[in-house]
């Protein structure tokens, strides 16, 4: 119950903070008032002891359903969120970032049934590295995601000699480049790991390391795309804009996965 | 009564011919303000010159009067014997004074709106004059007020967020394109004055290495020299393209200095690093097909010139928003400058009945000697409790209609029904100690924010 409350407590306070932040960039004058970082703030302490209180009652990592998984990673999005704000150059982030983890922990919240009977193959130290590599790697990349959007936003402006709204409000596109570039290599990086991971706990349950199946296929396909943005901006000068459409690129496939796992991709050995 | 006055004459009113007679260095101001404070007129004063304005403000005993004498001394400022005409000069008084000094104060009466010098020169102003003693309650409060409401306009308006002359406008893309702009280096092709500016304000921006580039090596030399820089003729510009990331093209040429293919090269070598072109010439310098390779941003004369008029369409939207801040806190001033007027009556009505009862109590007391302690003291509770309920309704009314005509009205019957006149009269009058808050009554009225 309190679980529950605590959840969707969260989830207000993630709503008022992503209105506040979406006007920043909307409004008539750009508020600068701590107040909405006050509200995310909330909204992840909340979310913190909902999912400690679940993690708790299942002896596990909360993250035994898609929408628990969901419900986690718009947790972690928030918690980098406020970690970069701290940062005068990031703080238009929460434009984009606070209202995604929003959406996520709406969507979340609101499919999730009462608490069913954990699988015993969750119980295993391996699943929960597979997972909170992975949950991490997606809330970096989609931090890259959004410094990417902006980047695209600003670029769009610049480009076309016509300065505007988001010339007045957005950190610069190196700043956007550089912060998506740091956050596709961390994002990588944890990714790989939980595909690892992942491999060494199927080896230990079923014998194989690679099963052939749609979400291990899709998952390996954002890979490769993460990989080709790190590849092409080495060698090829690939910053800036087409690097931004490539961590677009990535994100989507991405969210895909991790959405789509239940009814779109019919995934066997992936419950989701 | 105390009047608030504005006399003075800005770019509005008076060309620069004249605006230079009446101009004042602030290490004037402190002679000026002891000439005319030395008059029996102004009771305080602030003196504020800049190359756009000259104004005098003050407080004075009467308008006429007061008006006059911040003429005569605006006149009276070195060398400014004919060529000044009525014509050239404004004056304001009460909230249009107030109104005046929150509209400069925040750069709304400005040559170019938004742009910020002119609230430091106030600052001065009103710092110089505090130091000549020349500051009272009133001025203290208006240039306080004046300093929050510049602030405001900062804050919550984006006013000075959109640059608004061509070489700004470049400085202000290349930080949004790099970022700060400590460690970039530039490239300067040619030595035309505009690009010269961009490259001044590229510098105080933190542009570390400085390229100069023309055709005859010497007068690249000289430039160099003037700006801080390293010489090169023109052959050295590709070469430069693969290390600098702005450059800035102004030469005379009639064909284009710096080709698509030279720019290509470089890109190769830059591995993709972005690179910002500024052509300010005509003919341009720049081959316009730069402007689609990969990583290039190119700007031209025409792109820059169409970047200030949005950005000054923009400031003239903020410019509105301002104006109602502006609108607001001359409200607020002239309620607590009318709510001079009633305080000092509350006071002294307070004081009189005070006086009475005190008077009244000592004297029946003298005959009640044989009561106790105990009753003595409730004989005292008595009479101030019946003092209290009696004032009570007037004082809240008066305190409610606090400023405004009204209470000016009020106030004013109460002085006279209660012979108030010599304790209250001289309202705002009160001797004045060089900016210090403690000469201010504390803020009358409901409703009104704290100071």
């Amino acid at each position: 119950m309190l679980v529950v409350a605590m959840r969707w407590l969260g989830v207000g306070f993630a709503l008022a903070a992503s209105a506040l932040y979406v006007r920043t960039l909307t409004g008539p004058a750009p508020a600068d008032g701590p107040l909405k970082d006050r509200l995310a703030l909330a909204a992840a302490g909340c979310m913190t002891l909902a999912l400690a209180l679940r993690a708790i009652e299942l002896g596990t990592v909360p993250l035994v359903s898609s929408s628990e998984a969901l419900f986690f990673y718009a947790w972690l999005l928030l918690l980098v969120f406020l970690f970069l704000v701290r940062q005068a150059a990031h703080r238009t982030l929460g434009v984009f970032l606070v209202p995604l983890a929003t959406l996520l922990a709406l969507v979340s919240a609101a499919m999730m049934g009462p608490p069913a009977p954990v699988n015993p193959l969750f119980l295993n130290r391996m699943f929960a590295l597979h997972t909170v590599s992975l949950f991490l790697g997606y809330s970096a990349l989609s931090v890259a995601f959004c410094a990417g959007v902006m980047y695209l936003l600003l670029f769009d402006e610049i480009a076309h000699k016509k300065v505007g709204r988001m010339f007045a409000r957005l950190p610069s596109l190196d700043d956007l480049d550089r912060l998506g570039h740091r956050t596709v290599v961390l994002g990588f990086v944890l990714l790989t790991a939980g595909i690892v991971f992942g491999m060494v706990w199927a080896r230990s349950e079923w014998g194989v390391a690679w099963v052939w199946e749609s979400k291990s296929v899709w998952t390996l396909l954002s890979w490769v795309v993460y990989l080709g943005y790190l590849v092409t901006r080495r060698v090829g000068g690939w910053q800036g804009q087409r690097a931004a459409w490539l961590a677009a690129l990535g994100f989507a496939l991405s969210i895909l996965t991790l959405l789509g796992s239940d009814a779109l991709l019919a995934s066997t050995r992936h419950v989701f | 009564m105390a009047h608030v006055l504005v006399v003075g004459l800005s770019h509005h009113t008076a060309p620069v011919d004249v605006r230079e007679k009446i101009a004042l260095a602030p290490t004037a101001y402190l002679d000026a303000l002891a000439r005319i404070k030395a008059g029996p007129e102004v009771k305080e004063c602030v003196v504020l010159s800049t190359c756009n304005r000259s104004e005098l403000y003050a407080v004075t005993e009467s308008y006429h009067g007061g008006r006059e004498a911040l003429e005569h001394a605006l006149l009276g400022f070195e060398g400014a014997a004919g060529g000044v005409k009525d014509e050239h000069l404004f004056r304001y008084e009460g909230a249009a004074a107030a109104r005046h000094l929150f509209r400069v104060a925040s750069s709304l009466d400005a040559m170019v709106v938004g742009e910020p010098q002119v609230l430091g020169q106030v600052k001065d102003a009103f710092k110089v004059a505090g130091e000549g003693q020349a500051v009272g309650p009133v001025l203290d409060r208006l240039f306080r007020q004046a300093l929050e409401v510049a602030k405001r306009v900062r804050t919550e308006t984006e006013i000075g967020a959109y640059a608004v002359s061509v070489s700004y406008a470049a400085v202000e893309l290349a930080k949004k394109i790099f970022g700060p702009l400590e460690g970039r280096a530039a490239l300067i092709v040619g030595a035309g004055e505009t690009g010269e500016l961009t490259m001044k304000h590229l510098k105080a921006a933190g542009v570390g290495e400085l390229l100069v580039a023309n055709r005859t090596e010497s007068s690249a030399r000289e430039l160099a020299e003037a700006m801080g820089g390293r010489a090169m003729g023109l052959g050295g510009i590709e070469a430069a393209l693969a290390r600098v990331d702005i450059v800035v093209s102004q030469t005379g040429a009639t064909e284009p200095v710096i080709l698509r293919s030279m720019v290509e090269r470089a890109m190769k070598e830059r591995r993709g690093r972005p690179l910002f072109l500024i052509d300010i010439a005509v003919p341009r310098d720049i081959e316009s097909a730069c402007g689609s390779i990969y990583n290039v941003f190119l700007y031209d004369i025409d792109d820059l010139g169409r970047v200030v008029a949005g950005n000054r369409e923009r400031r003239a939207e903020e410019a509105e928003k301002a104006l109602e801040i502006v609108q607001a806190e001359t409200a607020r001033f002239t309620r607590w400058f009318e709510g001079l007027e009633t305080v000092p009556t509350i006071v002294a009505l307070r004081e009189r009945f005070d006086a009475v009862r005190a008077g009244e109590t000592e004297r029946v007391m003298a005959k009640l000697e044989h009561l106790s302690e105990r009753d003595r003291k409730l004989v005292e509770q008595y009479g101030e409790a019946l003092v209290n309920k009696l004032l009570h309704g007037p004082m809240a009314q008066l305190r409610q209609t606090g400023a405004g005509e009204r209470g000016v009205q009020l106030a004013g019957a109460l002085r006279i029904l209660f012979r108030l006149e010599d304790a209250a009269g001289t309202t705002g009058a009160a001797p004045v100690e060089g900016g210090k808050r403690e000469g201010a009554p504390a803020e009358p009225g409901p409703g009104e924010p704290g100071a």
